[in-house]
């Protein structure tokens, strides 16, 4: 059903395309969000993303890979966002949550530690941590769809993890400091 | 207690489930909204909604006469070039000595100067000459430089094929190479298409004249079918003469795995920043910003520049790369990596003795100012730690 959409779309069809970005505005939404962390952003990303893709969907060779290159414009779009940002902004330093006791509290805390380092990272990093983590992509799926080389999303993927670990120990060694204290 | 890696990546993934997964309805109301204004790309190169109508025809009539002269002669032209067109207009480059015809619509941008035979071209590059066949979009880059004795056609496209994968960090991804004729010479086009050269098409063709390597490379919207730009760079090549000038002492070409270079720089490279501000600065962020001379081995490899080359190095995280050049007192940073790759900053530069103050002015990436300190002087530690 997709596929034939994309055709007709490809061909200038606009009513099938107004189908495929009803169908796909949540998607591009929700991956745009997680990678800028910010609403405002993910919606203008989402709205470049299937604005562009309605523009260059004529070059589109293959439109069987219609969504990975949809998910593609939506990263770069989110690249584009991310890049309007003043540098330092992105690094926002997010304050543990009070009170500081108990598992729900250590479990806030857990989170604001891991939104603050997936913020620390690039928007390269973020892409590839959110592709595999919430689209469930396989290194080779992230990498054809980001248009890198696999051995380059696996060591941006490693790279990525071993910095959000490395958040949520600190985090947990806080947290073993105040029960021993 | 020990997580496993499979337990954090559920704690990963779990914390991007809670994040919204509805877009507001402004999404789509605002595409549905814009849609209609915007033109779809034709997959046809030449005809992009850029060109107005009455020029987009000439120029495809003017291709359909090319095309009509190839068949005419019985396919790619070997020998004396056709005689122009009254649509075509004659382009003889100024850096590089050739001359060669391009169809009405077609715009050029010469290069500024010669390009070192150990860098690649590229279609926003200063050094090599650009035919914009559709501005910002297709283009046709022209350099060439000496080359070291010995060199064959062999040894040059070797050269450059391997050294490809270095400038864009994939791996290999020719799907093609045959034997062309340009200018009379002998050359050899090498068909690219990397995802990550946002798929575009790319056709390079090397050729060796008279101990000069010369690029010829049509670069061409992504997903583009090879076959479907041939015929019009066959008959722009048709068009090709070398000029009789020899150009320029080659560099060194480097090997694919290149060992530490010893390359000085040309004797044209003039270092065009302060002398003052090369080397590494301090930010407190922590962060290290150098500043490199052209014909450095990291402008040249991590670059692929001739110029003078900067690195922004933020402690821990990625590093950012950017071509560097200075008139008067304004520091530009065209930026190739990092987070503001693609856009160039501009910077008013304060350069005081170990201080050096670089004030962002609007335009650029707005990735802010800099306040910095010659590294290993106040305190300052001397580079960034060991990783």
């Amino acid at each position: 059903m997709q596929v034939e959409l994309v055709e007709r779309a490809k061909r200038g069809d606009r009513d099938a395309f107004a189908s495929i970005a009803a169908a796909s505005s949540d998607r591009c939404y929700a991956l745009a969000y997680r990678i800028l962390r910010d609403p405002h952003r993910a919606q203008d990303a989402a709205q470049q993303a299937l604005l562009g893709a309605w523009r260059d969907l004529p070059t589109l060779r293959d439109v069987e890979r219609f969504d990975a290159w949809l998910h593609r414009l939506v990263v770069n779009a989110c690249y584009v966002e991310a890049r309007s940002e003043r540098r330092w902004v992105a690094k926002v330093r997010v304050l543990r949550a009070e009170p500081e006791t108990g598992d729900i509290a250590r479990g806030v805390a857990a989170r604001d530690e891991l939104e603050a380092a997936f913020r620390q990272l690039s928007p390269e990093h973020r892409a590839v941590v959110v592709l595999h983590h919430h689209l469930g992509y396989q290194l080779t799926e992230i990498a054809e769809t980001l248009g890198i080389p696999a051995g380059t999303a696996r060591s941006r993927l490693h790279h990525a993890v071993k910095q959000l670990r490395a958040a949520l120990d600190a985090n947990e060694a806080t947290a073993v400091g105040e029960r021993m204290a | 207690m020990n997580r496993t890696s499979d337990l954090f990546d559920d704690r990963i993934a779990d914390w991007l489930e809670t994040d919204p997964t509805a877009a507001p309805p402004q999404v789509l109301e605002t595409v549905l909204a814009a849609m209609p204004q915007i033109s779809q790309r034709r997959s046809v190169p030449w005809s992009l909604p850029r060109f107005a109508s009455a020029r987009r025809l000439g120029l495809v009539l003017a291709l359909l006469v090319l095309g009509a002269l190839l068949v005419a002669l019985g396919g790619l032209i070997v020998g004396p070039p056709p005689a122009p067109s009254p649509a075509e207009t004659t382009f003889t480059s100024p850096v590089y000595g050739y001359t060669v015809r391009y169809p009405a619509g077609w715009t050029v941008v010469p290069g500024k100067r010669q390009i070192l035979a150990s860098v690649l071209p590229c279609a926003l590059c200063e050094e090599p000459d650009n035919i914009w066949v559709v501005p910002n979009d297709v283009a046709i880059t022209i350099a060439g430089s000496a080359l070291p004795a010995g060199s064959t056609l062999e040894s040059w496209t070797t050269s450059v094929t391997e050294r490809m994968p270095a400038k864009y960090s994939f791996g290999s991804c020719v799907t093609g190479q045959e034997p062309v004729t340009v200018g009379g010479e002998p050359g050899t086009l090498t068909v690219y298409d990397c995802a990550v050269l946002a798929d575009a098409t790319v056709l390079w063709i090397t050729v060796v004249h008279g101990g000069e390597g010369w690029h010829l490379v049509w670069t061409d919207l992504p997903n583009v079918d090879p076959a479907a730009i041939r015929p019009k760079f066959d008959a722009f090549l048709a068009t090709f003469t070398f000029g009789s000038a020899p150009l320029a002492t080659a560099s060194v070409l480097p090997s694919v795995a290149p060992p530490p270079s010893t390359e000085a720089p040309a004797a044209s490279l003039t270092p065009a920043l302060p002398a003052g501000l090369y080397g590494a600065w301090y930010h407190p962020a922590p962060a290290f910003m150098t500043f490199y001379p052209a014909g450095d081995p990291y402008c040249l490899d991590v670059l692929h520049t001739q110029l003078d080359c900067a690195l922004w190095h933020p402690v821990g995280q990625v590093k950012e790369n950017a071509i560097a050049t200075v008139d008067g007192t304004v520091l530009s940073m065209a930026w190739k990596s990092g987070f503001c790759t693609g856009v160039t900053s501009t910077y008013r530069l304060n350069l005081a003795g170990d201080s050096l103050d670089l004030t962002e002015l609007p335009g650029g990436c707005e990735g802010g100012s800099y306040s910095l300190t010659r590294a290993g002087t106040g305190g300052t530690p001397t580079g960034p730690p060991e990783p």
